[in-house]
């Protein structure tokens, strides 16, 4: 009858909501440099600002963009968790529904790390770590005790990080609270990197790298869900790319079985 | 593939990481050993610890970004 009419798509976003009304700046710059909003109804359109990529006059309107985003977001922290934040500190972002399985207790543990790291640095060689602000945000089942504790290891890493006058200029860790679309919005257009790193073979696809890609944010990634995908388009060497990929998966999780 | 060592599977950063919690650097000592036990002794199905070596470079490689 109508083959083209019902087609299946597992999931997706659209970039009305994620590109025109949380980041109308960087809408402009694309209404201004493809000459009209088509991009709307056809994202392989904005291909063509490949070739803008090098032209200091567009990155200096990209980057405008991103810091007015970034200020937006270090304001409402300040309003809604007191913490005051860089905003030329690289903004650091995991934000979705907390689970075992998308590890944000990989990304708690990694900023442990950094903390001990620049803790035992001379205060010289602490120069060569480059600030860096990580938010992590997300709810958790009620019933689920791991991912509640994964929350209250972030906030105690934050209480401490924060407050340690010795590594506060180089790293800084805040919890996001009440995470949702409306604070997505506000959250997603600031993020200079973003964090989408699933166990390889447990992600269907993710709709939040979909969305931090659209806000010309790189991805920290496994090769998971729809990450895959992205790494095609926009060619991996725009995005970090680690850890085990789906064929290794059962030899490493028999491995653990056999630890002694 | 019988009887790896577990020293070698967590690695040095990530052990160090566990001993600074166990210790009560972060504070809420007993919830938060708790939760690294969901990465020891044979836990670790979602393989944390073995993705933690490659997780760091990828993150140290960030400010290389521009």
């Amino acid at each position: 009858m109508n083959p083209k009419k019902f087609q299946n798509k597992t999931n997706g976003v659209t970039p009305r909501r994620w590109i025109r009304c949380c980041n109308p700046g960087l809408a402009d710059i694309y209404r201004k440099y493809l000459g009209s909003d088509e991009w709307l109804r056809d994202m392989s359109k904005i291909k063509v600002l490949q070739d803008k990529a090098s032209n200091p006059e567009f990155q200096k309107e990209w980057n405008q963009v991103k810091i007015k985003n970034k200020q937006r977001l270090a304001d409402w922290v300040l309003a809604n968790c007191g913490v005051k934040v860089d905003v030329n500190s690289i903004f650091d972002v995991m934000v979705k529904r907390l689970h075992e399985y998308k590890r944000q207790l990989m990304n708690a543990l990694w900023l442990a790390h950094r903390y001990l790291q620049i803790k035992e640095a001379k205060p010289e060689e602490r120069k060569k770590f480059v600030p860096r602000t990580s938010f992590i945000g997300g709810k958790a089942a009620p019933g689920y005790l791991t991912a509640k504790s994964i929350i209250k290891f972030i906030n105690c890493l934050s209480e401490t990080i924060n407050n340690d006058t010795d590594v506060k200029e180089y790293l800084k860790v805040i919890f996001l609270p009440n995470y949702n679309v409306s604070n997505a919005e506000i959250i997603i257009p600031a993020a200079d990197v973003s964090q989408h790193i699933s166990t390889a073979g447990t992600e269907a696809s993710g709709t939040s790298n979909m969305k931090f890609v659209f806000n010309g944010s790189s991805i920290i990634g496994t090769l998971d869900g729809a990450n895959v995908e992205i790494a095609q388009e926009v060619g991996e060497e725009n995005l970090f790319i680690f850890g085990a990929k789906i064929e290794e998966i059962d030899g490493l999780r028999e491995k653990v079985i056999f630890l002694i | 593939m019988r009887n790896s060592d577990q020293g070698e599977y967590v690695g040095k950063p990530l052990q160090k990481v566990f001993d600074a919690v166990f210790s009560g650097k972060f504070g809420n000592t007993q919830e938060l050993t708790q939760l690294m036990n969901t990465l020891r002794n044979k836990n670790d199905h979602y393989l944390v610890c073995a993705d933690f070596a490659s997780y760091c470079q990828a993150n140290e490689q960030v400010p290389n970004l521009n």
